[in-house]
């Protein structure tokens, strides 16, 4: 089975204690995405990273702010620097970076992520790659519902999965709608995604980032199981049959 | 960009100074173009693209030429798109560049949409398909240098194609694509027709002659892509690649790849690129092109000029049906197999 968790954004926004207490009861996930991907949140996530029980998780990494209005990039580093004492990946926006040299220290645990359509670097190839020229050390999570919205025909993902192969450190899951808000799964993306997730690893964690309530969880464990699965049970699978009717 | 024309024409011993001449004039035009867009274009959102086509997108941009162009949209629909459009086109008249012909197929929105569901069948009309096919054979993005919505449009189209055999794999080649292609040179000539009888002989030798030249080296050029699959045995992501391949350089230097692959028939590249030069060297001469805009077809006959353009037109075609059917070339079987029925 895929190694999968959530980000606490997608379980409850700017809240990553309920968010740690609603998942303490869910069943099948082995993965977590502390978020602090709102820069308000960060000093208050960063303080008490020696206080959560983080037990269950046998991977654990850290979403920087995606943007930074108060805080100057020395700043943010410094705060950043605590998360790497605990060996987490942390992942950032490559468009928050102003001096790629500031972050070279980072190493493999800087986790550039692929961004959506509206950004101007780090959304194809070709430009993670002059990225990766300047961070050679740095790592990659790959989100495929970036990468989806990107290019629909997910040739570029392939690219991507297949160039940056030893790079990734984790994967994104969620749906991006036309505003590129995180939603929940639809058949449309399970199926684009199903079509590439043969280019990646068994061992790489899936991190689901689609906005969710409590009730929505269980179904969105369910669909990734089938994307990142190679089979699944006959009783998942009718399950899922019973809300896509699609064929074995 | 010319590295393969260049290549060509020392290695057929030829001098296409005409096809230089109007490379570099496009090349020039289109920085022109993107500081002038640069201002209207900063309102739209990252679902648009600013595409041109027609000579300007071949890199055959004269100053007697019009200015295809669209605004392509692959997102959201918003009714400040059409403002968009028309800050553009204010742009374009102040800079004085020419406007689109009547038919409406530029000059205004494109919306993805139609593009890729619409092929074939009741809904692809002649603007779409001319669209559509345009868009792969003689397209350029101009607002960014890495043109997303671009890029995933003509991805969109070309893996439909692929995919309207299911499973690429089992059958390797998209006739449907061959077919669409063959439809849309020959929607060209029928509609060379139509234009004569809508518009008695407005423009009809220039047609005439476009028809001979440039219309025919965009067949020519989408044949080679079509063909550049052919018993490859390509997954569909190495086959959609090599489309893409195509569609990212002008038909002009496909044209010319392909005769540096295929060295012993080059002597039927010197003769297609010769003719070709010749016509680009009359397109962009203003007083001759008066003097064809002008002409009447009942005067054909006696004019020297077209008379001149027609024997040249001749050369081009014969050679071209070499390449196409020479038992030389590597396009002889692809065309017996899918270029007649």
């Amino acid at each position: 089975m895929p190694k999968l968790g959530f980000s606490t954004g997608s379980i409850a926004k700017s809240n990553y204690k309920l968010a740690l207490k609603i998942l303490e009861n869910v069943n099948g996930i082995e993965c977590i995405e502390l978020s602090a991907l709102r820069e308000e949140e960060l000093e208050g996530l960063i303080n008490s990273l020696d206080s959560l029980n983080l037990s269950k998780y046998s991977y654990v990494s850290f979403h920087a702010p995606s943007k930074i209005n108060y805080l100057n990039e020395i700043d943010l580093i410094k705060y950043l620097e605590k998360v790497l004492d605990k060996n987490y990946n942390i992942i950032v926006h490559p468009d928050i970076i102003v001096d790629f040299n500031n972050w070279k220290d980072f190493g493999k645990n800087l986790c550039i992520e692929n961004m959506d359509k509206r950004k101007s670097i780090g959304r194809t190839f070709l430009e993670l790659s002059i990225i990766f020229e300047k961070l050679p050390n740095a790592s990659l999570c790959f989100d495929i519902a970036h990468a989806y919205q990107v290019d629909s025909s997910m040739i570029d993902s392939i690219d991507i999965l297949n160039s940056f192969r030893e790079k990734i450190m984790q994967i994104h899951v969620s749906e991006v709608n036309s505003e590129s808000r995180h939603e929940t799964l639809s058949l449309e993306s399970v199926l684009a995604y199903k079509n590439v997730s043969p280019f990646i690893s068994k061992d790489i964690p899936i991190i689901i980032e689609s906005i969710l309530n409590e009730n929505e969880i269980s179904h969105e464990i369910l669909l990734n199981e089938f994307i990142f699965s190679d089979n699944i049970s006959s009783r998942k699978f009718n399950k899922l049959n019973s809300i896509f009717h699609f064929q074995k | 960009m010319l590295e393969d024309l260049i290549k060509l024409e020392k290695s057929t011993k030829s001098k296409w100074n005409n096809i230089k001449l109007v490379y570099d004039f496009s090349i020039e035009k289109k920085n022109e173009l993107k500081r002038i867009i640069s201002e209207p274009t900063k309102l739209i959102s990252s679902d648009c693209e600013f595409i041109v086509f027609g000579s300007l997108a071949r890199n055959e941009y004269t100053n007697e030429s019009d200015l295809d162009w669209t605004l392509l949209i692959d997102g959201q629909v918003k009714p400040n798109h059409q403002e968009i459009a028309l800050k553009i086109k204010d742009q374009l008249d102040k800079a004085k560049f020419k406007n689109p012909g009547f038919s409406g197929i530029f000059g205004g929105l494109t919306f993805s949409h139609d593009l890729v569901h619409n092929i074939g069948g009741s809904d692809d009309f002649n603007n779409n398909m001319t669209r559509r096919m345009l868009l792969l054979l003689e397209s350029e993005p101009m607002t960014s240098d890495s043109p997303i919505v671009y890029s995933r449009v003509i991805r969109s189209v070309i893996k439909r194609y692929l995919q309207v055999i299911f499973d690429f794999s089992k059958n390797k080649y998209p006739r449907f694509l061959v077919n669409d292609m063959i439809r849309f040179w020959r929607t060209l000539c029928v509609d060379f027709a139509a234009k004569e009888w809508q518009q008695n002989d407005y423009k009809w030798v220039i047609r005439n002659i476009k028809l001979r030249f440039s219309r025919k080296l965009l067949f020519v050029s989408g044949m080679l892509m079509c063909s550049s699959i052919y018993s490859k045995n390509f997954t569909e992501q190495e086959a959609l690649k090599v489309l893409e391949g195509f569609i990212y350089r002008s038909p002009l230097e496909n044209l010319a790849t392909f005769f540096n692959n295929n060295q012993k028939l080059k002597n039927l590249g010197k003769e297609i690129f010769s003719s070709y030069n010749y016509f680009l060297g009359i397109m962009n001469d203003k007083s001759q092109r008066e003097i064809l805009m002008k002409m009447k077809p009942n005067e054909i006959g006696d004019n020297k000029l077209f008379q001149k353009l027609r024997k040249k037109g001749h050369i081009f075609e014969n050679s071209l049906i070499e390449i196409f059917f020479e038992k030389k070339s590597p396009l002889r079987d692809f065309n017996r197999k899918y270029g007649v029925f």
